[in-house]
Order: C-alpha cells, then sequence, then structure tokens
C-alpha cells in the first residue's frame, strides 16, 4: 500500500501554486495536516503577504516594487497601529489661507478651496514626521464651484466652474469641466479637451456631486436653492475623449451624490423616492434615459416625513482594469532606469485599501414638514420643526452581491430583505457630519460633538469582520488572563498610567455602548434593560479599563417617530478609542492617517492635525 | 505532423499546432528546424499524452499567453478557481491521473493545462477539515500533539468563517 501522498510528491512550487488558490482558511486547514505543507506555507514569502492582505481587506499596491517580505512587515504594523488607535507619529499643520466649503481628501492628498473660489490649495499628507508639509495651490480664472479629484487612478483633478456669458440678458451661465493633470497643473494628457462646456443654465451655482472611475466620470448637477426647482441633472462623460455618454434628468432635489461600486456601475441615493438606485454605465454613448438596474429601498418614514439629504462616499474608489496594469509596468520601467524619487502624488506604501471591500459610508437627513421663508436673494430657506440624523454603512461588496443576486428586478427590493445583515446604523444627532472623508477601506472615525477643551477621544470604526473576530479573541484572553491573577493589578501599573487608564475608561463609558453616543449621556443615567439590549459587549466584557469593544448582534437604531419599520443593523464591528483626547471640530480619516480639525470662532478652519498610523 | 514517442514507447502523431500549446515542444522544434526525427517524452505515459492532447486538440487555435502578460500580471490578487465546463469534464479523471496530468503540464511547459489541474485540486481542498484532506490525499499526520496545538493557536483567528 502506498503511504506516501502523491500531493506531497509534487515539485514544491506546484504545490505552492495550488495552495495560492486558497483562502487564509483553507491555507489553516492545510498548514494542520502534516509538516511538509506547514513549512511550505510559512516559508512562502507569497503565500504569507496573501493572507496578510486578504485578513486586512487589503491589496498589493502596484506602484511599489518593495519586497513582499517589507510589504509584510510594514502591513503588520499598520494593522497593530490601527488596532490599538496608537499613532506612530503626529503633526499639526496651520491653514493660512481662508477655506471655502469645497474639501476633498484622498489618495494622500488633502484638498480645501479659498473663499475667493479661484482657488484650490492641496497638500501631500505626511507619511513620515520630517516629509514636507507645504501648501501648494492650483488657480483657474472662473469660479470654481467644486471639483473631483482622482489622484490615484489618473493623477486628474476635474475643476467644475461657472461662468456669467457675456451681454446676455437675462442672465445665463457656462457650467463648465476644466481637466487637469494633478501633480503639474497642467492640462491633462490624456484628456482631450482641457474644457468641457457641460450645459448653459439660468442659474448660476448648481451642488455637485463628482466621481471618476476608469474612463467615466459622472457629474451630477441639483438646484437645490432655486425656487424654481428645475430638474437635477446627471451626466456621464468619458473623460478622456470628453463623449457624453449618457445624460438624464430627474425631479428637482432626487440626486446629490454617488458611489462608484466597479468600473461600470453606480449607485444614487434618491431622496425623492427614499432608496438607493444603481445603474449600468453604457459602454457606448446613448441618447436614452437611463434605468436603474436595480433598486434598494430605505426604510420607510412615518408619516410626515421626508428625506431631506444623503451624503454618501466609498473610499477607495475602485480603478479601472487597464489601469492597475499600467502602473505596475511604470513602476517597473522606473525602477529600471533608477530613479527613485518621484513628487508625484502615487502612494508609496507596499498596499492599499481594497476599493471592492471598503466600506460605504452614507449621512442621512430627515425631516418633518418643511416651512418655507424667503432669504431676501430670491431663493428662500427651509425650516423644520422635525430634524433627525443617521449614518448608515454598508460594504461595497454587499451592493455588487445584491446587484449579482437582483439585477433587473422589476419592483424596488424593501428595505427589510436586504439591509439588516448587511449594515449598521447610527444616529448621529450628536456628532459632526459637516465632513463625509471619515472612511477608507475597512475603517471610520468619530468624534462626538462641542468637545470641551479637554476634548474627547476618538473612536475608529473596524468593520473588517476578521479583525472583530481577533479583537474579540484577544479581549476574552486578557480577561482570562485577567481573572487568574486577581492579585496582580492592572498588570503592574505606575500610578501615572492607572490615572490614564481611569481617563480611558471615562472615554470608553462615554462612547459605549454606541461610539456616536453624545456627551450629554454622561449625566444621563442609562436605563438599565437599553444597556443589556444594545451593549453587546458584555459577551467579552474583559472588566474596566477598555477603551476597545466588539459589537456583533443586532442593534436597532435610536429613531424615534422618523421610521415606520424598525430600522435595525447587523454588520459587526470593532471600535477603539484613542488614549487621548482631543478638541477637534471633526475628525477625518484616510488609508494611513487620522485628520483632526480645529475651527476658528468664525468656524474657519485653522489647523490640521495628522495622525499616522501606517 | 509531429512524431512524439512517450515513457512506454508508444508513438503519437499530431498537428504541429496542436502540440505546439505546448512551450517545450514548440521551442524544441525551432531549435532543431524542419525534421521527421520523433520527439522523445521520457517523462510522459502515453495514457497521459493521450489526455494531454485531447487538450491541446480542443485549445488549438486559441492565444498562448505571452511572457509580457505573464510578468505584468499580479499574482498577490485573490485567484479564482472558476473552470470552463469543457475543461472540468476534461479533468473529471481519479486523482491518480489529475497529478499526472499536472506533472506533465508542467514538464511540457502548457500554462493553461497546469492552471486547470492547480485549480482542481484547490477546488478539492476548499472548506475541508485538515483529517479530511488528510484522508483525500493521504497524507500522513506527523506532528506531536504539543506542535499541533502550537500551529492551531498561532493562526486561531482564520477559524470557523
Amino acid at each position: 500500500m502506498a503511504t506516501t501522498s502523491r500531493l506531497l510528491q509534487l515539485p514544491p512550487e506546484i504545490i505552492i501554486d495550488i495552495l495560492s488558490y486558497l483562502s487564509p482558511h483553507d491555507l489553516r486547514s492545510c498548514q494542520l495536516t502534516n509538516r511538509e505543507p506547514h513549512m511550505l506555507i510559512r516559508c512562502s514569502v507569497l503565500l504569507q503577504y496573501k493572507t496578510a492582505l486578504e485578513t486586512a481587506q487589503a491589496e498589493d499596491n502596484p506602484c511599489s516594487l518593495a519586497p513582499y517580505s517589507e510589504k509584510i512587515e510594514d502591513l503588520r504594523s499598520s494593522e497593530e497601529a490601527w488596532s490599538m488607535v496608537k499613532p506612530k507619529f503626529a503633526v499639526s499643520i496651520p491653514v493660512k489661507h481662508h477655506p471655502s466649503g469645497i474639501y476633498d481628501l484622498t489618495g494622500g492628498t488633502y484638498l480645501l478651496g479659498n473663499v475667493d473660489r479661484k482657488t484650490l490649495h492641496y497638500l501631500k499628507l505626511p507619511r513620515t514626521p520630517y516629509d514636507d508639509t507645504r501648501w501648494r495651490s492650483v488657480r483657474v480664472d472662473r469660479t470654481i464651484i467644486d471639483m473631483g479629484l482622482c489622484v490615484f487612478e489618473h493623477d486628474l483633478i476635474a475643476i467644475v466652474t461657472t461662468h456669467r456669458k457675456e451681454q446676455i440678458e437675462p442672465a445665463l451661465f457656462d457650467i463648465e469641466l476644466t481637466l487637469r493633470e494633478f501633480s503639474s497643473d497642467r492640462r491633462h494628457p490624456q484628456a482631450k479637451e482641457e474644457r468641457i462646456l457641460v450645459m448653459t443654465s439660468p442659474y448660476e451655482k448648481p451642488a455637485i456631486g463628482i466621481e471618476i472611475v476608469g474612463d467615466n466620470l459622472v457629474l451630477i448637477l441639483t438646484f437645490y436653492n432655486h425656487r424654481d426647482k428645475p430638474d437635477d441633472r446627471v451626466f456621464i462623460y468619458e473623460w478622456r475623449t470628453s463623449v457624453l455618454k449618457a445624460s438624464f434628468s430627474a425631479p428637482w432635489h432626487t440626486y446629490a451624490g454617488l458611489i462608484f461600486l466597479s468600473e461600470h456601475l453606480v449607485l444614487l441615493p434618491n431622496t425623492h423616492e427614499n432608496c438607493l438606485e444603481i445603474f449600468r454605465i453604457p459602454f457606448k454613448p446613448t441618447i436614452e434615459s437611463l434605468t436603474p438596474i436595480l433598486t434598494l429601498s430605505l426604510p420607510r418614514l412615518a408619516e410626515g416625513r421626508s428625506l431631506t439629504g444623503v451624503s454618501c462616499r466609498a473610499e477607495p474608489n475602485p480603478i479601472g482594469a487597464s489601469s492597475r496594469i499600467d502602473k505596475r509596468q511604470r513602476a517597473q520601467e522606473r525602477l529600471d532606469a533608477g530613479i527613485v524619487d518621484v513628487d508625484d502624488f502615487q502612494p508609496t506604501r507596499g498596499f492599499l485599501a481594497s476599493a471592492t471591500d471598503a466600506i460605504c459610508v452614507f449621512a442621512v437627513r430627515i425631516n418633518g414638514i418643511p416651512v418655507a421663508a424667503l432669504d431676501g436673494n430670491g431663493g428662500f430657506n427651509l425650516h423644520f420643526a422635525f430634524a433627525n440624523a443617521f449614518t448608515f454603512f454598508v460594504h461595497r461588496r454587499s451592493f455588487l452581491n445584491l446587484v449579482h443576486e437582483h439585477e433587473g428586478a422589476d419592483a424596488p427590493i424593501p428595505w427589510p430583505e436586504w439591509g439588516p445583515p448587511v449594515s449598521r446604523w447610527f444616529n448621529a444627532n450628536t456628532f459632526p457630519t459637516r465632513w463625509i472623508t471619515t472612511t477608507a477601506g475597512q475603517r471610520c472615525v468619530v468624534i462626538a460633538e462641542a468637545a470641551p477643551e479637554t476634548g474627547f477621544p476618538y473612536v475608529v470604526l473596524d468593520f473588517n469582520k476578521d479583525n472583530v473576530r481577533r479583537m474579540k479573541k484577544k479581549l476574552a484572553e486578557e480577561k482570562e488572563e485577567h481573572d487568574r491573577s486577581p492579585t496582580v493589578e492592572m498588570n503592574h501599573m505606575t500610578y501615572e498610567e492607572e490615572l490614564e487608564a481611569e481617563l480611558d475608561e471615562a472615554a470608553a463609558a462615554l462612547f459605549a455602548p454606541s461610539p456616536l453616543a453624545g456627551p450629554d449621556l454622561q449625566d444621563e443615567p442609562m436605563d438599565e434593560d437599553d444597556e443589556h439590549e444594545s451593549d453587546s459587549s458584555s459577551e467579552v466584557d474583559v472588566g474596566r479599563p477598555s477603551r476597545i469593544w466588539c459589537v456583533e448582534t443586532s442593534e436597532k437604531v435610536d429613531a424615534p417617530e422618523t421610521f415606520v419599520e424598525e430600522v435595525s443593523g447587523e454588520l459587526p464591528y470593532v471600535a477603539a478609542a484613542s488614549e487621548g483626547r482631543y478638541a477637534f471640530d471633526g475628525v477625518l480619516l484616510d488609508e494611513e492617517r487620522i485628520i483632526g480639525i480645529r475651527t476658528d470662532i468664525m468656524d474657519d478652519i485653522k489647523y490640521i492635525d495628522v495622525h499616522y498610523f501606517g | 505532423m509531429v512524431l512524439l514517442v512517450t515513457s512506454d514507447n508508444e508513438q503519437f502523431n499530431a498537428d504541429k499546432d496542436v502540440v505546439e500549446r505546448s512551450v517545450l515542444i514548440k521551442n524544441m522544434l525551432e531549435d532543431v528546424g524542419e525534421s521527421d526525427q520523433p520527439i522523445p517524452l521520457p517523462n510522459v505515459s502515453s495514457s497521459v499524452l493521450k489526455k494531454v492532447l485531447e487538450y491541446c486538440e480542443h485549445h488549438r487555435g486559441e492565444p498562448l499567453p505571452s511572457a509580457d502578460a505573464d510578468q505584468s500580471q499580479d499574482e498577490t490578487r485573490k485567484r479564482t478557481t472558476d473552470i470552463s465546463e469543457w475543461d472540468q469534464k476534461f479533468i473529471t479523471v481519479d486523482q491518480e491521473m489529475l497529478f499526472e496530468i499536472i506533472l506533465a503540464a508542467n514538464y511540457l511547459d502548457i500554462k493553461s493545462l497546469l492552471d486547470v489541474g492547480c485549480k482542481t485540486v484547490a477546488n478539492m481542498i476548499k472548506g475541508k477539515t485538515p483529517e479530511e484532506i488528510r484522508k483525500l490525499f493521504n497524507i500522513v499526520n506527523d506532528f506531536t500533539p504539543e506542535e499541533e496545538a502550537q500551529i492551531k493557536k498561532e493562526n486561531e483567528w482564520a477559524e470557523d468563517r
């Protein structure tokens, strides 16, 4: 009888090839069968790197040709720093100009508009404490309304401007797109036209939603504060050729923003219909209006309630299939030519968050019947007697799976059928939602609003299921250790450390069970039943102090008089509060850092504090 | 037509564009030029070569992966184990033959066939417990209980998904 395995008799490189198709879980099973596969897997840098990437929901950065061994080290150290919310360094950067409401945070770049509406200021965010964090600027000779940044994929900035046509009464405005190469501030070498006339409109300043992925640029114009209530317009351009692939209109105040689910799929929240619509971008230009391939209903609203706004975002954006190959080739060419240091805004870290697995954030505002009042400029303001804000999260992949399952369904999918298993909801009345750029990859950062001078800790939410599981195990082990040695107080802490731990406890108490619960919870003793219902971290109660907690159970969002159906989500997450407290007016997050924003009394941004995690 | 001789001395006649799916044979033919000499394949038996030729015949005329495309491919990405319907049927063979085909594809340098073989083995492993994998591939557990416990602990987080 043969006693040796035919599988293990294969040459090692073939065994590795077979193993490279397997998930971390299956690899673990293989490792446990026998010494030989165990050693093969342990010694294969490729398999180790793949496993590390997959568990971090990351992918290799095609721009970086650093050896895998180095990338594994960096990835592990980054994951560790994030999971404990322990920044590697912090720098404070002053903002010297008067910022406008235009901003973005993507691809390692932070951008802030200028109230002069002709200039955009931006900086490359630091990777080391010594990096140059000078502000740079880009100027155009028209009035800037907004812009779209596509730094990583195309080194492209698309600036939306408005320009009054001369000698025409009543006034008409050209709404235009200017395409520039971001790093050089010159005309983009791949764009056939530098300027695209989108439309001529009697309204000066529409609100803009814009995203660029692959060949496509999607632009939404909405004239939300105009009395005439003009239709919203959606334009889909092939930005290189400036060909308009599709355009359609919708009733006033239907759309605001969008998320690219993949190179050819976009998701647009529809405030009129209270749903999320998913469209497929046609390959060839079409004159027909696009219809959604799938509509996902949001929770049904109570009588007299309406959705007044949905902001959304999912960072990083997917990139076109060909872009990835191009980047690797360009990196190789550079390496061959011996070019090491290039100041071109391309990411240098060895890995990137996976776009397909990234979380999408939706900031939802729900109001009662509006009371309109003229504002003196021919527009009007709306006042609401009832206002409620929510933030919810869904993985991009969950939407892609829903498309796969239900594409072409002739009716909207009701919320209870798709939402609860894939989402997590928070009541957002007590934290700032002014800036939507709070997520990247699996993570999101929040801080309670109106921090006192002593500040609040910020809290990082991580929606990576593996990280939730790992942290739960770790916390359980720590608890076990703690229980076993009750005589050793606080693991040999010094008095200062104990004091600090007590502070942490206060921080954790402030945020738990919901990391978004506001400061007013402090003097409002929680109902015991409430605490039990929602504080699922009690499963692994490690005893305080703990600034880290896991939530894996379904939670009902606190939403009095808002919906007619129960709104709950089951998406697991692990939350970790920072050790320090910060008097930030807002917090932002990108793949490598947290950015704390400090404003002055006029609400102008004065400083940004960068906490670097890697 | 090209004449191939297997390890068990059987002769096979096949079209040039069929056998040239093997990069090894393609290079050999380029090196020796036009010749009536049979090509010896001492590492391949007749039963396996028959299968391999069946595969090459079916995929005749399809573009061969270029060395260039190979290089720019990202080996760190998640790889799909999807196999086309025909290939799936083709590779439904006993384990002995499966491993023989993999070895032959490796030796003859037929990348697409090697991929089909490796994907098939990977699919057989997927979702199985260590004990089930051992049983399926006749692998002996040579760990001490302590070692096994240690490895389990190291990778605990990857458990039950």
